[in-house]
C-alpha cells in the first residue's frame, strides 16, 4: 500500500457572496500517494482550484479535514503550517503574474530560500542558479527581470522557484493553460524529466484532458464541486464510468484521424 | 474551383511603431484568399501575426500600426485603399468579427436587443421594427432559447456559451457574406465548443465565408475546409485542413503538430519544438524559422524564401519540402 | 493574445534563448527592472525630464542658499529701498525695507522647498501606513481607518491649517505639520486601492504558498509595486504644499517674518504693485515656474509608470 502524502476527507467549501451561498467543493474526498502524479480534471466553475488549495492548506475547508503526511493541517498552530510549507510548492497558471516582477529571475528563485533561512546568501545564490539549470534557463541570464523572458521561461522559472525548497509535492494549477502548443510541449517534458529525477509527487490541475492522461497515473474528475469519478488514467479514459465524464470526453476534437 | 475569392489578401505588410527604435514588422507579405462558403483556418502561436492580420483588413488596428503593404479585395474593392469612412460601411455589415470574450466585445450596459439592433439601424438596413424582428429572428437561429423574452436581457444574466451564441448574433444579424472569428471557443467550456463550431458550421452552409484565426488544431480540423499557417508575420505552408494534420509539410508544421498532446496519444513521443518564438524585433535573416528548425541548411536559409507550390492546393515557404515534393 | 499584447510582448521583452537553444546570443541582455524601465520612459518625456533638471537646480540653489545670494535676507538698504531691478547690486531690485529681493527669493525658496518636501514627507508616511494597513489587513481595521481618513477628508484643510499653526506657533515645523496632516488623506485612499489590487496578484498567493508573513508580502512585495502611482501623486503634492504654504502667508500666518517666505513677498508685492511691481512679479514668476515644473514631473511619472493603462 503506497504511502499517502496527502489525504483530504469530506472536503466541503463554501464561499459567502452576495449572490448567496456558494458551494465551490460539495463533499469531497481525494488522496495523493507518495511518488504518483494525480490529474484532477474539469471544466470552470468545478471547484477545481479550490480543491488544490484545499490540499495545500491555502484555504481552510467549511467542514472535513485535510492532512498532509499524516498531519492535520487544520488543527495545526500557524507556525508549524508554516514550516510545512516548503514540503508542497505550487505552479500557477499565469507565469508572469506569479513572479515577483521587481525581483530578478535568480532573485525570485532564491525568494523562497530567503524566507526559510536556508543556508548562507552565496549558497542560496548557488542552489538558484543550479535550478535555473536544471529547468533549461540559460544562467546568464539569471539577472534579467521576469518581463525580459518569453511565457514559456517565465514558468521554467516559476517551476526552478518551486522546486527551491525542495517539496514532497508539487501543485500545478494549468500550468500550459497560457502557454502556446509548442512551448506546452516543452514545459511537460520538463515536468516529466523532472518528476524522474527528483521523485516528486504530482496534483496537477487541468482542463486540457490530453495534457492530463499524458502525464497522470490517475485521474480525479470534478463537476460542480463534486468528485464524480476517479480511476486510474488507463481506465478512465478507456472506459469512463460516469456520464459527465463521458460527456467531457466526448467533447474532445481530434487532431489526427487515425 | 469556379467560385471567384469573397476576400483576397495579397502581401499584406503591417507594422508597429516603437518609441526609440526602428518599427515592428508583424504582418511581413501576408497572401491567401477564402471562397463563399469555405471555412479557413488561420493557425499560428503567439507573435505569428494572425490577429494582426484579420485586424488589418477589418482596419481595426490600434494607433501605433500602419499598413505598409498590400492589397485586401473584397466585392471589388481594396479594403487597405478605401479609407475609414468606407470601410466603416463594410465592417459590421459586409464583414463581422468575432472575439475570443464575448463578455468584453460586448456592451455591459446595453440589453441584447439595444446592441443587435444598434447595428441594423447604424448601416440603415432597416426600420426600427424591422430591425427588432430580426434581431429576435438572430437570436433564435444561434439557438438561443425563448429569444423573444431573452433578447432584453443583459450580457452578464447569460451564461459563458450564451453570450458567446448572442456575440455571433450579433455579427450574422447584418447576414454579412464573411465572418471572421478570432479564437471563439477559447474561452469557452469544452462541452459547449462543440455546439459552438456547429453553430458556425451552419452558418457556412448557408454560404457566409468563414475565416478562424485558432492555436487550436483539433478545432481547426472539426470545423475547417483549409488552413494557413503563420509563423513570425508570415504565411508558410497552406493545405487543406485534412492533409495538413495528416502529412504537414513545412518543418513549423511538422513541429506544431510533433508537440500537439492529443487525447489517447498518451504513447505517442512528444517532440517539442526547441527554443522560442522570435523576437520579432530581431527576425532571422531569411527563413524566420531557421534558427529552430532540424532541417535548416545555411546559407541557403538565411536567404528570402518564396511560397512555393508542393502539391494540388498545397504551398510551402520551404525550398528543401519543394526538392522533396 | 490580442494584437497589441502579442506585439507588446514581442516588442518589449528581449527573447533570449534557452539552454540548448540553436539560435545563438550575439551580445548581453542588459537586466532592466521595472524601475529602469520607468526611468528610461520618463527621460523620453523631456517636458518633464527638463523639468526634474531644472527642480535639481534649485534644490542646489536652496542648499547653497548662504553661499549664492548676494545679500542677507535681513540684510536692509533704506537709501536704495523699492530700487527697481537693475540697480547698484540688486539684480531684482529692492522691497520697501530695501531688502535684496533676488536674495529673499532664493531663502524663500530653501523656506518653500523645506516646508514642500517635510510636508509632502509627513503626508507620504501617513499615507503609506494607513494606506498599507488598511488595504492589506481588510476587516474591522479596514473600516476603522477608512471611517478616520473620511472623516479628515471632511475637514475644511485649511481651517485645519490654521488651528495647527495658532497652536505650534509660526514655525516651519508648524507649518510641515499643519500642511502635512492636511494633505495625507487622498494619498493614503490612493495606497490603499493599490493595495487592495496588487493583493489579488498570483504572486501574492506564490509568496504565501511559500510561507511568507504578511508583513514581508505587504512590505516586500506589494509596497514596491505601488509606489509608481503614488510618487505622482507626490510629485503634485509638492506645489500644492508650496502653494499652501504661500497661502498661509497671505493669510499671515506662514512663517514668522523676517524669515522670507515667497507667499508673504507676494502679498507684500501686491501691496506696491503700482509703486514698485517688480516687488511682486518677481516672487510670482518664480512661484509659477516652480510649480509648473514640479506638475510637469509629475506628469512625467505618470506616464512612465502607466503609459498606457497597462497595469500588469
Amino acid at each position: 500500500m503506497p504511502d499517502e502524502l496527502v489525504r483530504a476527507s469530506s472536503v466541503t467549501k463554501i464561499f459567502r457572496t452576495r449572490a448567496g451561498e456558494v458551494r465551490a467543493v460539495d463533499d469531497v474526498s481525494l488522496t495523493v500517494h507518495r511518488g504518483e502524479t494525480l490529474g484532477l480534471v474539469g471544466e470552470s466553475g468545478s471547484g477545481k482550484s479550490t480543491m488544490a488549495r484545499l490540499m495545500m492548506g491555502l484555504q481552510t475547508p467549511t467542514s472535513g479535514s485535510v492532512s498532509f503526511d499524516g498531519r492535520d493541517l487544520g488543527t495545526l498552530p500557524a507556525r508549524e503550517l508554516r514550516e510545512l510549507r516548503p514540503r508542497m510548492q505550487m505552479v500557477f497558471q499565469n507565469p508572469y503574474g506569479s513572479l515577483l516582477p521587481h525581483f530578478s529571475a535568480i532573485g525570485n528563485v532564491m525568494e523562497p530560500l530567503r524566507l526559510h533561512d536556508r543556508g548562507s546568501k552565496e549558497s542560496r545564490r548557488a542552489k538558484a542558479l543550479e535550478l535555473l539549470d536544471l529547468v533549461g534557463i540559460n544562467t546568464g541570464h539569471a539577472e534579467l527581470y521576469p518581463r525580459q523572458f518569453s511565457g514559456g521561461q517565465q514558468q521554467r522559472i516559476a517551476i526552478a522557484r518551486a522546486l527551491a525548497l525542495e517539496p514532497d509535492l508539487l501543485v500545478c494549477d494549468e500550468p500550459t493553460s497560457s502557454l502556446d502548443v509548442s512551448i506546452q510541449a516543452q514545459i511537460l517534458d520538463l515536468f516529466t524529466d523532472l518528476r524522474n529525477r527528483l521523485g516528486l509527487s504530482f496534483l496537477f490541475i487541468s482542463h486540457n484532458l490530453a495534457v492530463v492522461e499524458r502525464l497522470a497515473d490517475r485521474v480525479a474528475v470534478m463537476n460542480k464541486g463534486q468528485l464524480v469519478e476517479e480511476s486510474t488514467t488507463e481506465n478512465l479514459f478507456r472506459a469512463p464510468q460516469d456520464p459527465y465524464t463521458q460527456q467531457l470526453l466526448s467533447a474532445v476534437l481530434p487532431i489526427r484521424q487515425d | 474551383m469556379s467560385d471567384e475569392a469573397l476576400l483576397s489578401v495579397r502581401g499584406l505588410r503591417t507594422t508597429f511603431r516603437r518609441d526609440g527604435a526602428e518599427p515592428l514588422t508583424a504582418v511581413d507579405g501576408v497572401s491567401f484568399d477564402v471562397r463563399r462558403g469555405q471555412a479557413l483556418a488561420i493557425v499560428g502561436e503567439s507573435g505569428s501575426g494572425k490577429s494582426v492580420t484579420m485586424r488589418s483588413v477589418m482596419g481595426i488596428l490600434p494607433r501605433t500600426a500602419r499598413i505598409t503593404g498590400g492589397q485586401a479585395l473584397f466585392g471589388g474593392r481594396d479594403l487597405l485603399a478605401i479609407g475609414d469612412k468606407e470601410l466603416r460601411k463594410v465592417r459590421g455589415r459586409d464583414i463581422a468579427m468575432v472575439f475570443q470574450s464575448a463578455m468584453e466585445a460586448m456592451n455591459p450596459t446595453l440589453t441584447l436587443e439595444r446592441q443587435l439592433t444598434e447595428h441594423l439601424l447604424w448601416h440603415g438596413l432597416c426600420t426600427k421594427a424591422e430591425a427588432r424582428q430580426r434581431a429576435v429572428r438572430a437570436l433564435g437561429d444561434v439557438g438561443i432559447p425563448d429569444p423573444e423574452k431573452r433578447i432584453r436581457t443583459y450580457p452578464f444574466q447569460l451564461s459563458g456559451g450564451m453570450r458567446q451564441r448572442a456575440m455571433i448574433a450579433m455579427a450574422m444579424v447584418t447576414e454579412p457574406a464573411l465572418l471572421i472569428a478570432d479564437e471563439p471557443t477559447t474561452a469557452v467550456d469544452v462541452t459547449v465548443q462543440r455546439q459552438i463550431l456547429d453553430l458556425l458550421a451552419e452558418l457556412k452552409n448557408r454560404g457566409t465565408g468563414v475565416i478562424m484565426i485558432t492555436h487550436d488544431l483539433g478545432v481547426a480540423r472539426y470545423f475547417c475546409d483549409d488552413a494557413v499557417v503563420m509563423y513570425a508575420g508570415r504565411v508558410v505552408e497552406r493545405a487543406p485542413m485534412g492533409r495538413l494534420l495528416d502529412d504537414p509539410r513545412h518543418p513549423y508544421s511538422v513541429g506544431l503538430l510533433g508537440s500537439g498532446v492529443e487525447v489517447g496519444g498518451r504513447d505517442l513521443p512528444l517532440r517539442p519544438i526547441p527554443g522560442s518564438p522570435p523576437d520579432l524585433s530581431r527576425r532571422p535573416e531569411g527563413c524566420p524559422f531557421h534558427p529552430r528548425c532540424a532541417r535548416a541548411e545555411l546559407p541557403r536559409c538565411a536567404t528570402e524564401q518564396e511560397i512555393l507550390t508542393i502539391g494540388p492546393g498545397r504551398d510551402a515557404a520551404c525550398w528543401k519540402v519543394a526538392v522533396d515534393a | 493574445m490580442t494584437a497589441t499584447e502579442g506585439v507588446e510582448a514581442a516588442g518589449e521583452a528581449a527573447v533570449v534563448g534557452t539552454v540548448g537553444d540553436p539560435e545563438p546570443i550575439e551580445r548581453g541582455t542588459t537586466a532592466r527592472g521595472p524601475w529602469a524601465r520607468a526611468w528610461s520612459r520618463f527621460r523620453k518625456h523631456r517636458l518633464a525630464f527638463g523639468s526634474l533638471v531644472f527642480c535639481a537646480f534649485l534644490i542646489v540653489i536652496a542648499l547653497a542658499a548662504p553661499l549664492i545670494a548676494p545679500y542677507g535676507y535681513e540684510e536692509t538698504d533704506i537709501q536704495h529701498k523699492l530700487a527697481g531691478p537693475g540697480s547698484a547690486g540688486h539684480l531684482l531690485g529692492t522691497d520697501l525695507l530695501g531688502r535684496d529681493i533676488l536674495s529673499r527669493l532664493i531663502y524663500g525658496l530653501q523656506t518653500a522647498l523645506t516646508v514642500a518636501f517635510g510636508a509632502e514627507l509627513t503626508a507620504l508616511a501617513l499615507a503609506l501606513a494607513i494606506g498599507l494597513l488598511a488595504g492589506y489587513l481588510g476587516g474591522r481595521v479596514e473600516q476603522l481607518l477608512m471611517a478616520f481618513t473620511d472623516v479628515m477628508y471632511a475637514f475644511p484643510s485649511y481651517l485645519f491649517a490654521v488651528v495647527m499653526v495658532t497652536v505650534l506657533g509660526r514655525s516651519i515645523f508648524a507649518l510641515v505639520v499643519a500642511i502635512g496632516i492636511a494633505s495625507w488623506v487622498t494619498q493614503a485612499r490612493l495606497v490603499r486601492a493599490q493595495v487592495m489590487t496588487l493583493k489579488e496578484r498570483e504572486y501574492v498567493e506564490a509568496a504565501r504558498s511559500m510561507g511568507a508573513k504578511g508583513t514581508t508580502i505587504a512590505i516586500r512585495y506589494i509596497l514596491p509595486n505601488a509606489i509608481g502611482p503614488i510618487l505622482v501623486t507626490t510629485s503634485f503634492a509638492i506645489p500644492a504644499a508650496i502653494a499652501a504654504e504661500a497661502g498661509l502667508a497671505l493669510l499671515g500666518l506662514g512663517v514668522q517674518p523676517p524669515t522670507p517666505s515667497w507667499g508673504a513677498m507676494i502679498s507684500e508685492g501686491s501691496r506696491y504693485l503700482l509703486a514698485a511691481p517688480h516687488m511682486l512679479v518677481a516672487p510670482a514668476v518664480l512661484f509659477a515656474l516652480t510649480l509648473l515644473a514640479f506638475t510637469w514631473i509629475g506628469d512625467g511619472l505618470r506616464d512612465a509608470f502607466d503609459p498606457s493603462g497597462e497595469q500588469r
